[in-house]
């Protein structure tokens, strides 16, 4: 079956064909999670919530939009909502200290890759976790999910213009991230919103 | 060197990124990057910062995700007949907390009328008032006096009666529904 096929099935109470869309949608829905979340437990109750409110809310999807766009309007706003929530009881997310995802670290062959993937990973969640979370589902949606500036501006329902703006502040700030960990290595971290706009004016 | 001339190399510079920058502005980029030092720290910065990002691996579940959610679908499947009977007796509690509080309140409050119009109950508050600003012993006599005005009362209206039956039946109804979501089989 087709994933239009699938959709018709599940939509009609099918669980079998959901559960295929769920395989074939599980790496790009769990992703969009850990790097929004960044943590391995939560994103997986997070992509499965996520999962599950796309199965109730099946009746009111649009077949006419891609599938794939409803769904990670879905993942994301949820993960949003989780860092909401989150920010409530921490007051700051930017502080919140990002463990290396696991099933990475096993996905390495060697010890000397390992170690350097297991690095670029913590560094690569160390900025994420410094971006404002609108920022970071734009960044995450670019760069793991090559979405385009239309596909994002679908999915989080913005405008193409503020999927940009988004998007270029959020790698000017981690641009301005790097160049400041490379002028002081043993700084760990940053001020937030170290480069609100690299270039003024 | 004014800082408004660089702007628009900013969002040249992560259009080019985005391959998305027309051949025309590419070229009059890399001129200004040319020239222009800050700009050219930037654009490295940038292209440093775009390199780590396409360079990261996209993050795997724990194998077996799906058939965690298929669990987990069958467990809130199974879970919904319970949460309408959660639903049920959340309704018949607060039926039997109004039809519990409705009568006592109304009797209270029909009883009070009635006192107020009995010169002897009337008097008796009146006593119990005085009493209460002259001697703390006859307190205790003017508020017996004023419950048994007040049962006398109370007992005589049949909507109290009417309404405390009413709110038994329902409190039992509620007990009976609580009894079967506790005893009912529970959800794995």
């Amino acid at each position: 079956m087709n994933e239009p096929e699938l959709i018709a099935h599940a939509r009609a109470g099918d669980e079998a064909a959901f559960t295929e869309l769920v395989e074939s949608y599980q790496s790009a829905i769990y992703n969009l999670c850990y790097r929004m979340l960044g943590d391995a437990a939560e994103a997986e109750d997070a992509a499965q919530e996520a999962f599950l409110r796309a199965y109730s809310r099946l009746s009111s999807y649009d077949t006419t939009r891609p599938f794939k766009t409803w769904l990670f309007s879905i993942a994301s706003h949820h993960s949003i909502d989780r860092l909401r929530k989150r920010r409530l009881i921490w007051l700051s997310i930017e502080d919140e200290p990002l463990a290396p995802h696991p099933a990475l670290r096993e996905q390495t062959p060697g010890p000397e890759e390992m170690s350097v993937r297991r690095e670029q990973t913590e560094v690569v969640q160390k900025y994420l976790a410094k971006l404002a979370p609108d920022d970071r589902r734009v960044i995450v949606m670019r760069y793991w999910h090559d979405m385009s500036y239309e596909e994002i501006a679908e999915t989080t329902r913005a405008t193409v213009s503020s999927v940009k703006s988004r998007l270029h502040r959020a790698r000017g700030h981690v641009a301005e991230m790097m160049r400041t960990v490379k002028a002081n290595p043993k700084e760990e971290s940053t001020p937030r919103r170290a480069m609100p706009a690299p270039v003024k004016g | 060197m004014n800082r408004m001339y660089h702007k628009p190399f900013f969002d040249w510079m992560n259009l080019a990124l985005d391959a998305e920058l027309a051949p025309p502005q590419r070229a009059e980029l890399n001129t200004h990057l040319a020239d222009c030092a800050e700009c050219q720290s930037l654009w490295e910065a940038l292209m440093a910062a775009h390199g780590l990002l396409q360079a990261a691996a996209l993050a795997q579940p724990r194998a077996g995700f799906a058939g965690r959610f298929k669990a987990r679908l069958t467990q809130q499947q199974r879970s919904r007949p319970r949460m309408w009977w959660g639903v049920l007796a959340l309704g018949f509690s607060s039926l039997g907390a109004a039809a519990l509080t409705l009568p006592i309140g109304l009797g209270f409050l029909f009883s009070a009328v009635r006192l107020a119009q009995q010169p002897s109950a009337s008097a008796a508050l009146v006593s119990g008032f005085n009493a209460l600003t002259l001697f703390a012993g006859a307190v205790g006599e003017a508020l017996l006096i004023t419950a048994q005005a007040v049962t006398v009362t109370a007992l005589a209206q049949p909507i109290v009666w009417a309404s405390a039956i009413g709110a038994l039946l329902i409190v039992v109804a509620w007990a009976l529904t609580v009894r079967r979501l506790i005893v009912g089989a529970p959800v794995r």
